[in-house]
């Protein structure tokens, strides 16, 4: 298997971009999980004047009400990327679940199963988001079952094709004449040869649902303060003065935002040549 | 005579070409009416052009498609109507090796696991000596056993084939399906596998079906041989008569279109058909009407079936003009 890796890293590598976007990666997640060690302040307490700029004492200035905003940030990413790591782990799984079901077992399943998958993929996405964060209460564990129930559909569909077109390979088809059983062909056949796309597909997801974890608390209905989060800390830029004026304030979240979705995608793009030997893209 | 090992009793199968579940309109028979039986240690050989149905038959008979109607019974018991969980112990039995062998092995296993995984499931070699008997089906098929860390795609087709047909023996069967084995191959590795294929029968006892398009594989390695056209079987017979004694034009056409260094065989007149296989033919006429030099009025109004030629054992036509196929 080792000689498998190898040649998948080295295909990896030739990406620059995602190399260094991994680089990038790897930092922020190091820094969000060690944020304690790295910064004195606490997120939600305040520490020093209001809304004061940049300086050496607070890195990125204070909020509005004193709290230190490289603290927040620090924390607020720590956030975000929990809410987007879970939500894409729920998507996934529920996803490769019942497109394999579907795949597989074909028939009245399948069709049931991807009628709810339309239905689902059919729903006005930000409205039904919105709606489900209105009727429950908002909070982390809601937001990520939410995105997690939105996100799964891509995956179901993507996971079922694969299916679909992997029983129809010669290899299934020496392993029924074998006489391997159903769960066999499944889990050790079909399940290893699908992972790869579907892990393209879930850095996808994975930046999605941060992107739509920002956008949710922005509107208030996600993370609710005091806790921060990349979203909620961007609510405090809704005025005029503070956009013009204090760009401390909302500045640094955004980058991060943005330095987290564009890394997570290059990492998908450069994975998805990676795993594909034949696409000799330069 | 002993029982068949594989027999098949008027198999057809028709595919509807508009899927729309309910109602199977335009319909096209892939295999329509074929009837044979294969013996224990022989090998039965089937040869007609791409699109025949030849592989659709292979399919069948390992039941991985099932037939529209007919049976198929393995040492005298049908199989075709069990379900998969029964018919899994008996799979063992009878295996397959399919044509193109780069992708009948998942690329993401090792050659020592693709040939392991059968053998654990089906208990056929205990944990202890599996290693040895994996090393002893390299070593039949002519490859060293140093093989078995290694990836299916490192290697060429010929000996991808070689791994195939390891697995294939893995787990003892009596019988194998071949659905053109050779065809993706060079020639010279083509003869390689056609003798390894004879010596493995001898060693192993086995059975052959073997399925190609070309008469000079099929001719090398059959003891018989059926000819199909357009989902029918024109003509059966020993290896021997049915090349020295085509009798049907079919045949004769296919062995006429091979070409040949043979003196004589550059001298003889020839009997060549035209047209294309998917030309229309009306209802109940013989299959070959539209492209035969031979058809007369007779053959509209006549599909005739397999029936023996007088004082040739064994050898069966569905020509109406079976012995003037040879001379005409």
């Amino acid at each position: 298997m080792s000689k498998r890796y190898s040649a998948l890293f080295q295909r990896f590598s030739k990406h620059k971009m995602a190399v260094f976007c991994l680089f990038l990666l790897a930092l922020m997640i190091i820094m969000a999980v060690c944020a304690p060690l790295i910064t004195p302040y606490s997120p939600t307490k305040p520490s020093g004047k209001f809304q004061m700029p940049p300086s050496d004492q607070h890195l990125l200035g204070t909020d509005k009400i004193g709290r230190d905003m490289f603290a927040r940030i620090l924390y607020a990413t720590r956030v975000s990327l929990l809410v987007g790591l879970l939500s894409t782990l729920i998507a996934t799984l529920t996803g490769v679940t019942l497109g394999l079901i579907s795949g597989y077992f074909g028939g009245i399943i399948d069709k049931a199963i991807m009628g709810f998958t339309d239905m689902v993929m059919s729903f006005p996405y930000i409205l039904l988001v919105l709606v489900a964060a209105a009727i429950f209460r908002p909070g982390m564990w809601s937001i990520v079952l939410i995105l997690g129930f939105v996100d799964w559909p891509g995956v179901a569909r993507l996971v079922r094709g694969n299916v679909l077109s992997l029983r129809e390979t010669n290899f299934i088809k020496s392993d029924i004449t074998a006489g391997m059983p159903g769960s066999y062909i499944l889990f050790s056949e079909i399940l290893p040869n699908t992972i790869a796309p579907v892990l393209v597909y879930a850095t996808n997801v994975f930046a999605v649902s941060i992107l739509d974890e920002a956008a949710l608390s922005f509107l208030g209905m996600g993370i609710q303060p005091p806790t921060p989060s990349l979203g909620n800390i961007l609510n405090g830029a809704e005025s005029l003065s503070i956009l013009t004026g204090k760009p401390w304030l909302w500045l640094p979240a955004g980058i991060v935002i943005f330095l987290l979705v564009i890394c997570i995608n290059f990492v998908g793009d450069a994975l998805r040549d990676a795993f594909d030997p034949r696409g000799s893209r330069l | 005579m002993s029982t068949p090992i594989i027999e098949a009793q008027h198999l057809s199968k028709t595919f509807s070409l508009q899927s729309d579940h309910i109602i199977r309109r335009n319909l096209f028979a892939a295999v329509s009416d074929v009837s044979f039986a294969v013996y224990p240690g022989e090998t039965f050989g089937i040869v007609g052009e791409s699109g025949c149905g030849k592989s659709t038959i292979a399919k069948m008979l390992m039941c991985l498609e099932s037939p529209t109607s007919g049976e198929i019974l393995f040492n005298g018991n049908r199989i075709d109507n069990l379900t998969e969980r029964a018919r899994r112990p008996i799979r063992t039995r009878f295996q397959m090796v399919f044509q193109d062998s780069g992708t009948t092995l998942n690329p993401r296993k090792t050659i020592g696991d693709l040939l392991r995984e059968p053998m654990l499931y089906h208990h056929i070699q205990t944990a202890g000596c599996i290693e040895g008997r994996i090393d002893e089906l390299l070593q039949d098929v002519g490859l060293s056993k140093n093989v078995k860390n290694r990836y299916p795609h490192e290697f060429s087709g010929g000996q991808r084939q070689r791994i195939c047909i390891a697995r294939a023996l893995s787990v003892n069967p009596e019988l194998i399906v071949l659905d053109e084995p050779v065809s993706a191959l060079d020639v010279s590795v083509q003869a390689q596998i056609l003798n390894l294929l004879q010596t493995l029968q001898a060693k192993n006892n086995l059975t052959y079906i073997f399925i190609s398009h070309g008469l000079g594989a099929v001719r090398y390695i059959s003891h018989r041989i059926a000819v199909m056209y357009r989902g029918r079987f024109v003509e059966t017979g020993s290896c021997a008569s049915l090349f020295t004694r085509p009798a049907h034009p079919y045949t004769r056409a296919l062995i006429d279109a091979a070409p040949s260094v043979d003196e004589a065989a550059l001298t003889r007149k020839k009997l060549l058909i035209e047209g294309e296989v998917g030309d229309e033919i009306p209802e109940g006429a013989c299959p070959l009407i539209r492209r035969c030099p031979l058809s007369h009025e007779a053959c509209t109004r006549f599909l005739h079936h397999l029936s023996p030629i007088p004082n040739d054992h064994g050898h069966e036509s569905a020509c109406l003009r079976a012995l003037e196929a040879n001379h005409g």
